[in-house]
Formats: C-alpha cells, structure tokens, sequence
C-alpha cells in the first residue's frame, strides 16, 4: 500500500513537472532580515503533511536569530529553486537553505574537475556518469546549460557545466537536503519525526567534544603514518578540548579487532557521541569497515586459505571468470599440494550462509544502520557513495532517518578521492559554527549535508562564536589579523578562506608566508591548498617546502602535485622524499606515480646522484626501485598510442583519456601539434583538448591556453573544437 | 723496549694496589664532575682522559680524575662519599674502563619488573649489576661474597634499615668496551673519549632531530599507545616538528623488516636522540615478529614454513620422514606434492632470513657506524654492560657519532614511563641530570654522561639550577608557569623533593594534573601523587583511567590495582569495558581488577554495562570471567592459611602477592603474619609479600602489625629484618 501510494505520489511529481506550472508559496521571516536569513525549500505536499513541524523548525532557527523563509510548491525544475535562491541571496543576505522533501536533482556533467575523482566516460549511461549535486543551488557563480529532463526519473534534471562557467567552487550559501528514504515506512513520517528530534537538538546545550574517528580497511593504502597524523590535528582544532578531563578523541582502526563492526556499533550508539568521522570506502547501501583480518596462528591460517579458496570456486562456478572450477582446482592442487576437502565447502549452503554472515560483519548494512539507532550528533562519511541521494534509500539517509540523536551526515553522492582532506576547519564546528558554514567552505561536486545544514553545537570557547564570525561582514584589514598565530588554527583558515573568497590582493604571499611560519598542520594544509587554488610561482615554491612538511597528507599531496606541475626542477625534491619517507607507503606511492610525469632519463640521472649523497645504506636497490622500467612503461606505451597515427581512434582515445591522471609534461608540445592538425579526426583532437584540462597546474600550461586561444578564435573550426577549445582555457586560466 | 714497558704496566697494580690518586680539577667550574678509572686504563688511555677532562671542563664543570687499582667496589664508593663530601657540587661520574661491579640483591623493588627468586637462583643470575651502589649515596649495603668465576663482580645485599627508595646523589655513567667484540679495548676507549672530547666543540647544537621506535610485541602491540605519544613527544622536543626529517614515529608494522630502515636511519649525522622502544637481549634488539598470514600466498608460505621446520626437527628426532608426511596429510588435508620443497635449499635460506632479519643482531651493528648523539635502548638487556658483549657498547664504539646510550642491565617494564623528563634534554640539562632524575636500579647510561643539548632559550641555566637552586621553593614555583611541559614538570618534582609540605604540595599537583593540557605535565603531577597516597591521589587516578593520553590511563589502571579502593572499580570497569582500544591499558586493567573481591567487580560490572547502552549485554560473559578468577583467588587463598599444605606451595602462593597485591586479603595475611605458631619462613614470605602493599589503602594496617610485632614479640633475626625492611618500604 504504501508502495503504492510513494509511486503515485511521483507520478504526480512528475506530472506536474511536465505540465501544470504553479506558483511557490513563500511565507516570510516572522522577523526582518537584518544581519542574515535562512530558507526552507519544500514540496507543496510535504509542506501540507509536515508544516506544523516544518514551522516549528523555522521558529526554532528564528528565536537562534536565523530569520527564515519557507518556499513551497511542486517545483518543476531546479532553475526554478535557484531562481528564488538567488533572489534571496541578492536581497535577503541568505546564508543557507534546506531541501525538505521532493527537489529537483541537478545531475551534473562536464565538471568532473570539480569532482574528488569521479572520472566516468560521459558517453557511457547517462544517469550513471553523471554527478548529483546541490552545487547547482548553493555556488551562484558557477553557470550551466540544460541537457534534458531524465524520460524515466522525471524528477533528475541533467546539466552541462557551461563552457564559459567560472571552473572552480566557492559557495554563496551553504545547503542540505532532508530526503526522506523508500524503505517502507511513510515519507511524512519520516520527516516530521526528523524534524522533531533536530528541533530538540537545536535546544541542547551540548558542546563538541565527544570525537571518535574511524578508519576502515583500504583506505590511504592502510598507512599508519598517515592514520596517525589525524589525532595531532584534532588537537590544533580543538584547542583543550581533547587535552583535559571531559573531552575525548578516539581513533579507531579496522585493525584494532578481527571484526570491529561491533565496536564501531557500540560507538554509534553512545548518547555522549558528538561526531563519528568514517575514512572508509563505501557504497549507497553499506560502508565498508574491514577485510579479512591477519591471521597469526596455524588454525587461522587454514580457515581463511579455506575460505579464499571457496571463494574462488564460487566465483568460477558462477561463470564470471574465464577459468573452470576444475581448471582452478587442478592448478591449486598442484601448486600447493593442498587437497580437495580445504574447498569442499564452496557448495554447501550452509558454509556459504555461513561465509555470507561473515561478510556481513565486515560492513555496515542498511538495516544495521537503523538497528542501531545512531547517536552520534553528526556524521562525516570520508568515502564513496555513502551520500547518494539518487538511491531510494542509502547510508546518509539511514543515519538521520533512524530512531537515534543523528542530525546531520556529511556525504558524497558519487566515489571520492582518498587522498583528499576531510577534516579542514573541523575546528569552527566546536566553535559553534553551523554545519552548513562549516561545509561551504570545504564543498566539492560530490559532497553534501544529509540533514540539517543549521544544526550547530555550542561554542566550547566562549570568548568565540564561529557562526557570529562567518556571517559578520569584516573589512579586509580585519580578516588579516585574524591569520595570525594568537588566534585559534580554524579561525587562522577561516580568515584565510574568507580572504580568497574576498579576491585579497595580497593574499598569495600571506599564504606563503603563514605555510613557512606556522607550526599548525591543518593551517599550512589550508594556505597550500588556496595557495594551488591560485596557482602561481608562490604555489611552486611552496610544494619544495611541503614535500618534507611533518604532516604526511602535505607530503603526500605535495609529491603529487609536483607531478601535475612538472618542473624537472622539482625533481631531487621527489628522490629525497622517496628516500626520506620510505616507510610512507601513500607518499611512496605517490613519488613513484609522479615520476611518471618526467622525462625517465633525466630521472634516473638524478636518482643516482641523490641516491649517491643519500645516508641510505643499501644504495644499489634504492636505484633500482626508483629506476625500474615498469615505472614508466605504462605511461610510454599509452603516449606511444596517442601519437600512433596508424592505430585505432578507439585506442587512441583511451590513451588520451589517460593523461588525465598521468600529465606527461615532457610531451605537451606534442600533445599541441595533434591538437591543432587538421588532419587528425574531431573526435580525438576533442579528446585531447579534454585531457590538456587536466594539465591545470602544468608548467607548460601557456602553451596550451595559448594554442585554445588561436583556436577559439579559428572560425574555420568545428564548433564543437572552438567551445572545449573555450572550456579548456576556463580551466587552465584561473583568473577568471 | 716494548717487552719492558709490557713488564712495567704489568706491575702497576702490584705497585699502586689500594692507593687512590686524585687528579684535581684544572679549571673550576660551578659544578664538578669526577671520571673514575682503573690504573691500567688510567694509563694506556692517559692522553684521551686527559682530552676528555679538558673538553669537560670547558664546558662548564670542574673535573676530578680518580685512578687506582680499586679493590672492590666499595673502596670506590667510599672515595665518591668523600669526595661528595668535600664538593657538594660534584654532579656526575663517569666510570672509564674496568670498574667493578656491584651486584645487588634484596632490592627487587627498586627495580621496575625484575623478581627472580633469590633463594633458588644462583647468585650471578639473581643478582642486579647496579651503578646505583656508586651513584646512590643514601642506600645502605652489606657485603656478601665475590664471584668466583668473575673477579669483577662483588654482591651486596640492600640493608633492610636502608632507605628504600632511590635518589641517587649524582648521575653517573659507565665506558666500557664489549670486549668480545675484538680489538684493542684501551684504544677503542681512547677512540671514544677523543671523540666525545672533539664533540664538545659543537655547542650550538639543539635537540631538533630525533627518532622513535617501537618494535614488535611491545605494550601489547596497542596502536592507541603509539599514536598517543606523539603528542607528548611534541611537549618533550619543541624543536623537533619542522619538518618531516626532524621526528620519524616508527612502528614496526611500517615494514616487515623495519630494521633495514633503521640501520639507514642510524646513518644520519643530524640525529641527536633515538630511542627504540622495543624488546632486547644482551646480544641483540627485536625488530619486526615473524610475518602475519594477511593473504593466502602468505598464509600459504607460513604454513608450509611451519611444518616443514616440524618435519625437519622429528626427522633429527628419527622419526620416519613417510609417518611424518602421512600424519600431516591426515591433520591438515595435503597432498604427498606438499612435501616437494622440503629440502629446497633456497627456501630453507629464505625462511631462516626471514627469522634472521626481525632482530638487529651484534654482528650487524658490527659493521655499521651510528650517528645519533644519543640513543635510548628501552628494552630488557641491552644495555648488560656486566657481560662482555652487550648491545649498547656497540653503539658507543664505532666510528660515527654516538656517544651516550641509555640501556638495561637487565628485564625492565614495559609499562614505566620510559620517556618521563625526557623533554629537558631540549633545554639544555645534562644527560646524567635527565637519568639521575628517573633513576631505576637497572637502568644505566653507557658513554659519557655529560652529553647536553644546546637549550632551546639561549642563556638558559636550568642544568646548573637543578643542582644550586635545589631547595629554592620560590625559584621552582616560578617555573611551575613555564610553556615546556618538562620544565612544568622538574619544578613540581622539585617542589616535592626539597620542599615537603606534602598536604599543600598534593593541592598544587592535583589542580595541575585537572587544568593541564599536556599530557606529560599530568603524567607527572599523577606519578608525584603517588607519593602522597591521599585522596588527591585516588582522585587523580579515578579520573586518569579515561584520560585522553593513552599512558596516563594506563599507568591509572597499574595504579588502580596496586591501591584496592572499591571507589574506583567503576571507573576501571568502565575503561575496560567501554574503551578497549587501549589494548594495554585493558591488559593492566585485567591484572588490577584481580586484587579486588571478585563479587564487587561483578557487581559494579553490570552496572557499567546497564549504563553503557552497548549492543550486546556482555554481562554474562565479564560474570564468568570474573568468577573463575574467584574461584583461583579463593583457592590460593585457601591453600596460603592452610597450615597443614606443603610450605613452599603455600610459599609460591605468597610470592605471587608480589606482582598481585590481593588488598582483601590483607587481615589474612596479617593474621599468617602475627601467628606465632606459623612456620618462620612463611612468615617471613608474608612479611616480604607485604613489602609490595606500598600504594595500598591498607598500608596503614599493615605498618601498624608490623610495628607491633617487632616491639611486641620475639621474632627470628631473619623476620624481625624483613619486618624493618617493609616498614621502610610502607612508610
């Protein structure tokens, strides 16, 4: 029945959205707007089932002197959201927005750069390579062209980012989404439920200093170093916090038990618990916690060679693979010696329920995730897909949706990169900053707030109110002072950001200046990323500087970006790190990936007089691992393809493709010739200019902007050459 | 000539036997500093002392040189008194060539973990090898017998009338060559003390490059407690976080051969400070373990590791190789083609590297130079300097730049607070200073004690207060609004070693242990607590079982144990249920929960878990754990004060209160201990088991039956000797 009764009630949606245009319903602020406002955007249904909720969550927010609108109706395309955004925010000094019930989603394409890492070929579905994203409403800057409603989900709205649109984020407001889940229970239950416990929770005076972090199997290659690192940050932005009795930070890892989902549960449910920080992967339906645990004694080791086996017969049996069960099981007999019974389980239903079970207590289930009831305040999912508001039910909106004290979810709607930051200004939130301004800052394409965006705690420190000092209009000069090492790290990055966003003249140089001097990683993390941001000789300098920095992630980003940027320069900065930090496994990693970007014999020139004046004692295999020709080989091979006239397009493509994430800069002269020649078909010289975007940071990047340049202005063209010709230059020239 | 001149100083301990010489200081300084060396070193080694004097007094301290064929190690410890006695300045000594060595027993408390039984080992095993007989001028000795295999050793036993506390009255040190290594000992000793000479001249040098390493099986392998240090590594090193070559956190699981990474790391000459933090042996440091099964291939090679080394040994065994095969094939569902490799010779090379290389062994450390100023072995027995090859010689006796080393002579604590005060070598105190002020009887420095840091203020003269401005209460109270966690933390040492009004100065910590933000300012304000064994005490330590620095917690949870005040079972069960991460601290919770009544721990158990709102009801499952405990409590119990059992079971029984101070069995014991009809001997145990109830709530009982038993009654030379020696211990 109530099956029934959600699909008619997107059927109407969808009608509506075809046809009948009605107008929005705005109810005003009970107060004027003076300093700032807030607004709620909800379907005219969903305002009809839950408004006596919905108005008691404004009155809420009104009487923390958020003045707030309500818009209802069923809107019929998300240009019609944003145009009201808009007028709010050119009007009503409008800071935020929530999205109660059916919105439209915009499904963005063409900014993948905008995006972590999603990196889907556009032509394949286009609901699947395309990215969901609240960015469409709360960044005014960016500009998009419509493609089409989705014929089947009329309710996805799908948007090319504009050829002429500014290329980067900077949020005017911040938003959330309040989504209610497919799962069986009624939708307006749902939300009324929801809104009552964060109006209740609006009323706490509950401060931020319950903190447990988790991080689960895979991610940063399981690095130590770099899981660490976080407990020192924690520290920096949470002033005192941590440091004395009252306050607790836990950093728990996927290691600590064979399977810790248990643990993990009984820290979701503490009623104490501010905020719970997952570095996991992740899908819409689970989060990943942990993998097969290591095995220490022989009984152990047997049972999980029996399971790995099983494993293996059950995949081969199924047909996926291109071996036989028997193929596999001839081999493994003969190449181990080990018998038949250590696989004989892999058809018997109950081993494989039992092997399902076991599975299931390496992740979080939906159902788990309302079996628990989570407590936690807010959620940072740092992995993929655990926001994916386009599913009918996911993680994030588990989490809020569930029986517990969970308010808020920071999510991504697609996968995510791992070596990105997820704790930046972390810090303002225990200064009592909202969720949303928290987020506005630190936004990506993927990223958003399941929940509610105003939810905020209460300031730990009371000499500071970081909401007051977002939303406070401060002169430049102000801003300046608030960089300085007397004021606490996030309020430091914090002024930063705002500075950036202000355009601040001299803002290069201060950044450079606070990334040498300060001793706070997360502020340094802050003046090198708006120091990439504005991409200049400041930003070269300073990754020689980082690439030793004491943080392992500034090391780690530092490396790559010197092999995005590409200056040969750079390289006895990449062999020193490599040998310096060799037990960095995400570092390493990184050098080795970087190193593809430069010319290999200058390379392994330079490898052997580091290596030589280095204090490694075994000099010869340290040539050798940084010198090894697989290195490199993948790299040539695909630069190979792409200058091979005679091989296939499709082949050729997928090697152009590539240097999206290996800019081989040594190569770019060569890159321009084939993207000027007439000769060479549209669809690769297309291609190529998509992939010269993706050399943003590159020395050689004049190149390339002035080669788009002659072509925007080559009439004699193809259309579609002149406009990625115009998007790549948007990309690659950053004043815009 | 040379024939005569060997002849000549094969007569020098003939001519000079007894007779101590005293090279005053050359140049005076504010504070002194004594080199004491035998006649033979004194003179193969004359120009380097002589170099190493000089370089010493240079740098601030006047510089005695005692020479002599010593006796023993008394007529040494007596020329010290005298000379302390004459210049109460005299900081520090450093002990050149062969010295002998005091081998200590009857003092097992003052050591943190060795408890060998004395009665039925033999003296050279049972015995600790401690500079503290020389440095620590407040303890009381009797002498007992010289070794008869080795000349250099000379066993004391502790007076029981002793103070029975260490504070020792300088810092000292010892240079002395592993002679196993081979070579000519008396120029290595040269070589060495021509260097720390020649490193004197660099005076600018500051603390800002260290590393750290914690190797396998280590605090429970706990993760919690390595990250956690890393905080209070930056309240120790100010200096040392500008970049990434400045502290290296090493974890063995970095790499399964991490000790390839640190021998490299051994070869940077701008380390000042290493400190592995792992387990030892005289003859070798442990590393990695043996790899974990985290894949099949690997689970694969470990099992086939395994039973074929099991195969090989019951072939030795004679074992018939078909019988062996066929049971293994039964047990673990091989075919006959498992056995191929068994006598693959590039595999058995493989898997006897791979053992060979979780260890850094002395011949490696043979081959390499080190170039840390200094380097801290927190591990059992590398620092065995009583053997003629020990780990830490090898490091001071090389050509590179190391030239002090902390080591063990024997089995030490994981769980004691091995980088405590460490932070003031950042300000400039001398590495004597710094050990003298965490002295435990095994712990000893090798190399030249004198070491220091250039601090971090310029002008700082903290390494020559600690020693004149010692009593100056005013001075301290001043430092106590220090930034440096360490020098927060000497003053408040100092408050409580030279200014004692103990119910003011326990105010004063446990406010600073409350408003603290630095872990290592509460550690010490908990640890000085414990002096005072008040309510501020117990308060601290309820509160520091959920402190966020991991050690905290953990030494709360030793602490918690050793006290037996039921106001804190709620907290320790709430560590041990709630926050499990903290591997160690749970593992020192479960030792502690044991001194208490099982029935109140069950208890208090479920109460924890109601309020815990967990996913699973775990009561059960504690219940059952806690009442097997019982049951094993109530029947060592039992058979304790049960006259009619065998004494020496009832005598393991006791012995075993040592490291598990049951406090609710304390009116038993008493009862045992008062029991004129007992057996002396268990009486005696009793009295001794006692000795360890030092933090106990029931300490005041237990002095108050000691005091009256030895005014009372007529007791036996050897019990009413023990009774004086727990009273001194308790009091």
């Amino acid at each position: 029945m109530t099956k029934l009764y959600t699909k008619l009630t997107w059927l109407l949606f969808g009608l509506m959205m075809n046809g009948q245009i009605m107008a929005q319903t705005c109810i005003r602020p009970s107060a004027s707007v003076t300093k700032t406002s807030f607004a709620i955007f909800t379907d005219e249904q969903t305002y009809q089932s839950c408004n006596k909720v919905i108005n008691e969550y404004r009155q809420t927010l009104e009487n923390e002197g958020l003045p707030t609108f309500i818009f209802y109706k069923n809107w019929n395309n998300p240009e019609e959201v944003k145009t009201e955004i808009r007028k709010l925010f050119e009007t009503e000094k409008l800071e935020g927005v929530v999205f109660i019930g059916d919105i439209p989603i915009p499904m963005i394409r063409k900014a993948q750069h905008l995006t972590s890492a999603f990196k889907m070929d556009e032509h394949s579905n286009i609901f699947e390579s395309s990215v969901p994203s609240d960015r469409f409403y709360d960044d005014l800057h960016l500009k998009f062209d419509f493609i089409k409603c989705d014929s089947v989900k009329p309710w996805f709205f799908y948007y090319n980012l504009a050829a002429d649109s500014p290329q980067e984020i900077r949020c005017n407001i911040y938003s959330g989404r309040i989504k209610p889940l497919k799962n069986g229970t009624d939708k307006y239950d749902q939300i009324r439920s929801y809104l009552a416990k964060a109006i209740k929770e609006h009323h706490a005076d509950n401060h931020l200093n319950q903190l447990v972090s988790y991080t689960g199997e895979g991610s940063y290659s399981n690095s130590l170093l770099s899981w660490a690192s976080e407990m020192n940050n924690l520290h920096e932005q949470f002033p005192g916090v941590f440091d004395s009795a009252g306050g607790n930070a836990r950093l728990l890892r996927f290691s600590f038990s064979d399977f810790p989902k248990e643990e993990i549960m009984n820290q979701l449910k503490r009623k104490d618990l501010d905020l719970m920080i997952f570095h996991e992967h992740g899908m819409p339906n689970r989060q990943y916690l942990s993998g097969i645990a290591d095995t220490y004694e022989m009984g152990r080791h047997i049972e999980e060679m029996k399971a790995s086996l099983r494993s293996s017969m059950q995949y081969y049996l199924s047909g996926k693979g291109k071996k036989s069960t028997a193929d596999f099981y001839a081999k493994n007999t003969e190449k181990y010696g080990l018998d038949s019974t250590l696989v004989s389980g892999y058809k018997d239903p109950n081993i494989e329920a039992e092997d399902s079970l076991t599975d299931l207590r390496r992740g979080l289930l939906l159902d788990d995730i309302t079996r628990i009831q989570p407590n936690t305040r807010f959620v940072i999912f740092d992995a993929c897909f655990n926001g994916d508001f386009r599913e009918d039910d996911y993680i994030a909106g588990r989490y809020i949706f569930s029986g517990g004290n969970c308010i808020a979810a920071y999510a991504n709607t697609v996968n995510v990169l791992q070596d990105k930051q997820a704790d930046e200004l972390l810090g303002l939130l225990g200064l009592g900053a909202r969720i949303g301004q928290w987020a506005r800052f630190t936004n990506i394409l993927e990223s958003h707030i399941i929940g509610d965006p105003t939810f905020r705690f209460t300031s730990s420190d009371s000499k500071w109110s970081a909401d007051k000092l977002i939303s406070t209009p401060y002169s430049d000069k102000e801003l300046t002072s608030f960089t300085t090492a007397v004021y606490p790290c996030d309020i430091q990055e914090l002024a930063l950001h705002l500075l950036y966003y202000r355009h601040y003249k001299d803002l290069s140089p201060l950044l450079f200046h606070k990334f040498k001097t300060s001793p706070n990683a997360m502020v340094r993390y802050t003046c090198f990323s708006l120091l990439e941001h504005l991409d200049d000789k400041n930003f070269n300098e300073v990754l020689k500087i980082a690439v030793n920095d004491p943080y392992e992630f500034l090391r780690r980003i530092a490396v790559n970006r010197m092999g995005r940027v590409g200056l040969p320069e750079y390289l006895p900065y990449l062999i020193d790190a490599y040998l310096n930090d060799r037990l960095a496994e995400r570092v390493t990693f990184n050098v080795i990936t970087a190193l593809r970007s430069f010319d290999k014999d200058v390379v392994k020139k330079v490898v052997e007089e580091r290596v030589s004046h280095s204090y490694v004692l075994d000099k010869e295999a340290a040539i050798k691992e940084l010198t090894l020709n697989s290195i490199w080989s993948l790299a040539e091979e695909m630069n190979e393809d792409v200058l091979k006239r005679t091989l296939k397009e499709s082949r050729r493509i997928f090697g152009i493709t590539t240097l999206k994430n290996i800019n081989i800069h040594p190569s770019i002269e060569k890159y321009l010739v084939l993207v000027q020649d007439p000769s060479e078909s549209v669809t690769v010289r297309l291609n190529m200019l998509q992939s010269l975007a993706w050399f943003d940071l590159s020395y050689k990047k004049e190149l390339i902007l002035k080669a788009c340049e002659h072509m925007m202005k080559d009439n004699t063209l193809d259309k579609s050459l002149q406009e990625e010709a115009l998007r790549t230059y948007n990309r690659l020239n950053k004043g815009l | 000539m040379k024939k005569n001149l060997y002849i000549l100083l094969l007569l020098i301990p003939v001519l000079s036997w007894g007779q101590v010489k005293t090279d005053r200081p050359v140049k005076e300084g504010k504070t002194s500093f004594a080199i004491v060396t035998d006649s033979r070193t004194y003179s193969y080694c004359k120009d380097a002392l002589i170099n190493y004097r000089n370089a010493v007094e240079q740098d601030g301290l006047g510089t005695y040189i005692l020479h002599a064929d010593w006796k023993d190690p008394m007529q040494i410890r007596q020329e010290l008194s005298k000379l302390y006695k004459s210049d109460s300045h005299l900081e520090g000594i450093v002990l050149v060539g062969d010295i002998p060595i005091a081998m200590i027993r009857n003092a097992q408390h003052l050591t943190t973990a060795f408890k060998m039984n004395e009665k039925k080992y033999p003296y050279e095993e049972s015995s600790v090898p401690s500079d503290r007989f020389y440095d620590d001028l407040h303890l009381t000795f009797d002498y007992l017998c010289k070794d008869k295999n080795n000349t250099s050793y000379f066993y004391y036993k502790l007076r029981e009338d002793s103070p029975q506390r260490l504070s020792p009255s300088f810092y000292s040190a010892r240079i002395k060559y592993p002679e196993a290594k081979g070579g000519n000992k008396y120029k290595a000793i040269s070589d060495f003390l021509n260097k720390a000479a020649n490193a004197k001249k660099e005076t600018n040098n500051q603390l800002d490059h260290i590393v750290s390493f914690t190797g396998s099986a280590y605090n429970s392998e706990c993760l919690v407690a390595w990250m956690d240090e890393e905080k209070a590594y930056h309240e120790n090193f100010p200096l040392a976080w500008k970049n990434n070559s400045c502290f290296k956190h090493y974890n063995f699981r970095l790499n399964e051969t991490m000790k390839f990474s640190l021998m490299d790391e051994l070869q940077r000459p701008e380390v000042d400070l290493f400190m592995f933090h792992e387990h030892g042996l005289p003859n070798m440091q442990v590393v990695n373990d043996e790899p974990v099964g985290d894949s099949f291939k690997s689970r694969y090679e470990i099992m086939q590791k395994e039973l074929y080394e099991n195969t090989r040994l019951k072939l030795k065994k004679g074992i018939p190789l078909d019988s062996i095969k066929s049971e293994y094939i039964r047990e673990y569902h091989l075919l006959p083609s498992f056995f191929d490799k068994l006598e693959d010779k590039t595999l058995i090379e493989k898997d006897s590297l791979t053992a060979y290389n979780c260890f850094i062994h002395l011949s490696e450390l043979a081959q390499i130079r080190t170039y840390p100023k200094m380097v801290m072995l927190d591990a059992c027995y590398n620092g065995s300097f009583h053997l003629n090859n020990y780990v830490a010689g090898y490091y001071l006796f090389n050509g590179g730049n190391t030239l002090v080393v902390q080591g063990n002579t024997l089995n030490v604590l994981q769980d004691r607070w091995t980088t405590e005060m460490i932070g003031l070598l950042s300000h400039g105190l001398r590495v004597g200073q710094y050990n003298q002020l965490i002295a435990t009887l095994e712990g000893h420095l090798l190399g030249d004690p004198t070491v220091h840091f250039a601090p971090i203020k310029k002008g700082c003269t903290l390494a020559y207060d600690i020693k004149l401005k010692a009593g100056q209460a005013a001075y301290w109270e001043a430092l106590l609004n220090s930034p440096f966690a360490d020098i927060h933390c000497l003053a408040m040492r100092m408050l409580c070693d030279y200014n004692k009004k103990s119910s003011a100065i326990s105010g004063l910590l446990l406010k600073n242990f409350k408003e603290s933000s630095q872990n290592v300012v509460r550690m010490e304000a908990l640890k000085l607590l414990s002096r005072y064994r008040n309510q501020d005490f117990y308060e601290a330590v309820r509160m520091g079982l959920h402190d966020p620095y991991e050690f905290i917690a953990r030494a709360s949870a030793v602490y918690s144990g050793k006290i037996g005040d039921e106001g804190l079972l709620y907290s320790m069960l709430d560590a041990y249920i709630n926050e499990g991460e903290r591997q160690r601290v749970a593992y020192n919770l479960n030792i502690a929960l044991k001194t208490y009544p099982q029935s109140k721990v069950i208890e208090v158990a479920k109460q924890v878990v109601k309020s815990s709102n967990r996913v699973n009801d775990e009561t059960s499952i504690l219940t059952k754990m806690f009442l097997s405990t019982q049951k094993y409590q109530d029947k060592s119990l039992t058979i304790l004060m049960d006259k009619k059992a065998a004494s020496p079971l009832r005598i393991e029984k006791i012995r075993e209160l040592r490291n598990n101070t049951c406090h609710y069995w304390v009116d038993d014991l008493l009862k045992v201990l008062s029991d004129t009809s007992e057996l002396d001997e268990v009486r005696i145990n009793v009295a001794e088991a006692l000795g360890w109830f030092d933090l106990s709530i029931r300490r005041k009982e237990i002095l108050a039956t000691c005091d009256s038993l030895l005014q009372k009654e007529k007791l036996s030379n050897e019990l009413k000797d023990e009774l004086i020696q727990t009273i001194n211990r308790l009091k």
